[in-house]
């Protein structure tokens, strides 16, 4: 449990007290359960070579104490500031940010930024959840639509999508993020070539299946190249 | 491995000359769990939506934000129709109009 600017957030912590810093950045929704295990995985490695990595369970998330209704993208940046400096503790600190953590890493502390497939804004994200409820209408016989269900939250309406009820607050700050524009170096990789990519790791991407797969080919590689990456000379000097 | 400053420009390259087919095969194989044969046999007259049991109206909402992810697109959900996911080769033509107009 860690503490930073009157927030508490429980995390997995894996590796040497002393090892180079790595702060996660979760995904958002669904993703981030289906992430989870990936991450478990990849941090094992890293802790294997020295890496001290710090997984937190966001406001509203996890183990986190409070309910789903915590998910607050302005309280979710303060707390992963707080954060940030509570696990650099002099080091250099490195993020590695999954999916629509990408969104929130303009504001935090670090030496540097790698993004695993980050979406590209927070709208793609809120499109995403609309056409998962909209499809779940429609395997229910209904026929709501993903527009529909925009202009409903639009108006203020609180929309149940995937899971997790979508306040108009929340709606909107995904509507306003966007991929920040970064002052510090930043890897981009993802399971396919993409705009933006830097390095294609091997697939599937777990944060697009309903039923786990095996990860470790993809955790194996994204260790490695993380820890290239963490190690050029000129962000730890 | 791969060097760490991989050179933009050419991996910016290699985004614009993506065979858009190949992409498409890639998304469907990677969010419906293709067994690798069933991906490769996918030809344009291979029928989709009502033939691959793992195509279901949820797994289509995650091909459709996978494609966006991928190829750098946005779509407008009025466009998707059962026609469009009826064969392999009318998602090909859709994911190619679509990347000539972005």
């Amino acid at each position: 449990m860690v503490c930073g600017d009157g927030e508490t957030l429980p995390c997995v912590l894996r590796g040497p007290v002393d090892g180079m810093p790595l702060l996660i950045l979760p995904a958002f929704f669904e993703e981030m359960n289906r992430t989870r295990r990936l991450l478990a995985r990849t941090t094992a490695r890293l802790a294997e070579a020295g890496v001290r990595s710090w997984m937190p369970d966001m406001p509203g998330t996890g183990d986190h104490a409070e309910g789903f209704e915590a998910m607050d993208l302005p309280r979710w940046r303060a707390a992963l500031a707080a954060l940030a400096r509570v696990a650099a503790q002099g080091h250099a600190l490195h993020l590695l940010a999954v999916r629509g953590g990408a969104l929130l890493a303009d504001s935090i502390p670090a030496a540097s930024l790698y993004r695993l497939a980050p979406p590209s804004s927070g709208t793609a994200l809120l499109r995403d959840l609309w056409r998962t409820r909209a499809a779940s209408d429609i395997e229910a016989g209904g026929a709501e639509t993903p527009a529909n269900l925009e202009a409903r939250s639009v108006g203020g309406e609180t929309i149940e999508a995937a899971g997790y009820a979508i306040a108009p607050t929340l709606a909107a700050a995904l509507r306003a993020a966007m991929l920040p524009a970064l002052a510090l170096p930043c890897r981009t990789a993802a399971t396919a070539p993409g705009p933006g990519v830097d390095i294609v790791l091997p697939g599937p991407p777990p944060w697009r299946q309903a039923e786990p797969i095996d990860e470790q080919p993809l955790a194996d590689a994204l260790a490695a190249d993380l820890l290239v990456w963490m190690r050029v000379p000129n962000l730890n000097a | 491995m791969a060097t760490v400053h991989a050179d933009v420009s050419v991996v910016k390259t290699r985004v614009e000359t993506l065979n858009v087919g190949e992409a498409v095969r890639g998304v469907l194989a990677d969010v419906l769990a293709l067994r690798p044969a069933t991906a490769r046999g996918l030809a344009p007259a291979t029928a989709l939506f009502g033939s691959l049991p793992e195509l279901d109206s949820m797994a289509v909402a995650s091909v459709l934000t996978e494609m966006e992810d991928r190829l750098g697109i946005v779509i407008d959900d009025d466009e998707v129709d059962g026609e469009m996911f009826a064969t392999f080769g009318s998602l090909v033509a859709f994911a190619r109009a679509k990347v000539g107009h972005a």
